[in-house]
């Protein structure tokens, strides 16, 4: 839990600095809010295949107990590939989708722990399935729609104006 | 008015987790130590569900030992993990 205080040192330093807000909103909607939604960046498309691999084993046993006991972010002690702590380049649009949820948190609009909810709520399946910032942008999407930000019409209208745009490009 | 005092030998509550809660479950139902004492903060269960103006509890650091948590634990017995916990998931030992 060492990053719930980290982010109160951390909303404390944006608020002495207002650069670094800017910064964030700049980023945010410098190229427009919703192209944050740009799906075909990511891995989202190639991921299926993921889903039968990998594998955070709820324990057969008593596997509706378990579920009511353990959040699917819960995994500590389950069986686990090795980690990967080698240094990685993040692609424009995590950085984007990083900014967007920042800047979420900074206007007092979602909290971290409303996005964590946000997370878990997707179920074993999807999280399992999803990148770190596939999560995050997954997570925008549901809660501006849930809480009436955004309609599911305009998010499906403009991926597609994205995606269009996108496919032109290349 | 605080429940637990630095130093005290704490139990971290084993429940069914409805909605959003932070204690991992290996280290529910086992014993630690508190290691400081927190201010109170707006707990998850609250804070998760857009409640800004929820319920507070004091926040306290929990020291446990890795050999209490893990049973094949193969390094020192004098290792430890701290986290932070929250008060309305600290039980008297």
């Amino acid at each position: 839990m060492i990053e719930a205080r980290d982010y109160r040192n951390c909303i404390q330093a944006n608020k002495r600095s207002a650069c670094q807000l800017e910064d964030y909103i700049y980023l945010a909607f410098h190229v427009g809010t919703f192209s944050t939604f740009l799906f075909p960046h990511s891995r989202l498309f190639q991921s299926t295949a993921c889903l039968t691999e990998v594998s955070v084993g709820l324990e057969k046993v008593d596997e509706k107990s378990a579920m009511l006991h353990r959040m699917v972010s819960d995994i500590g002690g389950l069986p686990a590939e090795p980690l990967n702590i080698t240094d990685h380049q993040l692609l424009p649009w995590e950085k984007r989708c990083h900014a967007l949820l920042e800047t979420l948190a900074f206007l007092g609009v979602m909290s971290t722990e409303e996005k964590r909810r946000y997370v878990e709520d997707m179920g074993q399946t999807i999280y399992a399935a999803l990148s770190y910032y596939e999560k995050w942008i997954m997570t925008a999407s549901n809660f501006l729609v849930t809480k009436g930000y955004i309609t599911p019409d305009e998010l499906a209208a403009k991926i597609a104006e994205v995606r269009k745009r996108f496919e032109a490009e290349q | 008015m605080r429940q637990f005092k630095t130093g005290e030998r704490v139990r971290i509550a084993n429940r069914v987790t409805v909605g959003h809660v932070r204690v991992p479950t290996y280290v529910r139902g086992k014993i630690g130590i508190v290691d400081r004492e927190l201010p109170e903060f707006l707990i998850p269960e609250d804070d998760a569900f857009g409640r800004p103006k929820g319920r507070t509890r004091p926040l306290y650091i929990v020291r446990l030992r890795m050999s209490d948590l893990w049973s094949d634990y193969r390094g020192s017995s004098e290792d430890t993990l701290e986290l932070e916990i929250f008060e309305n998931w600290l039980e008297k030992v």
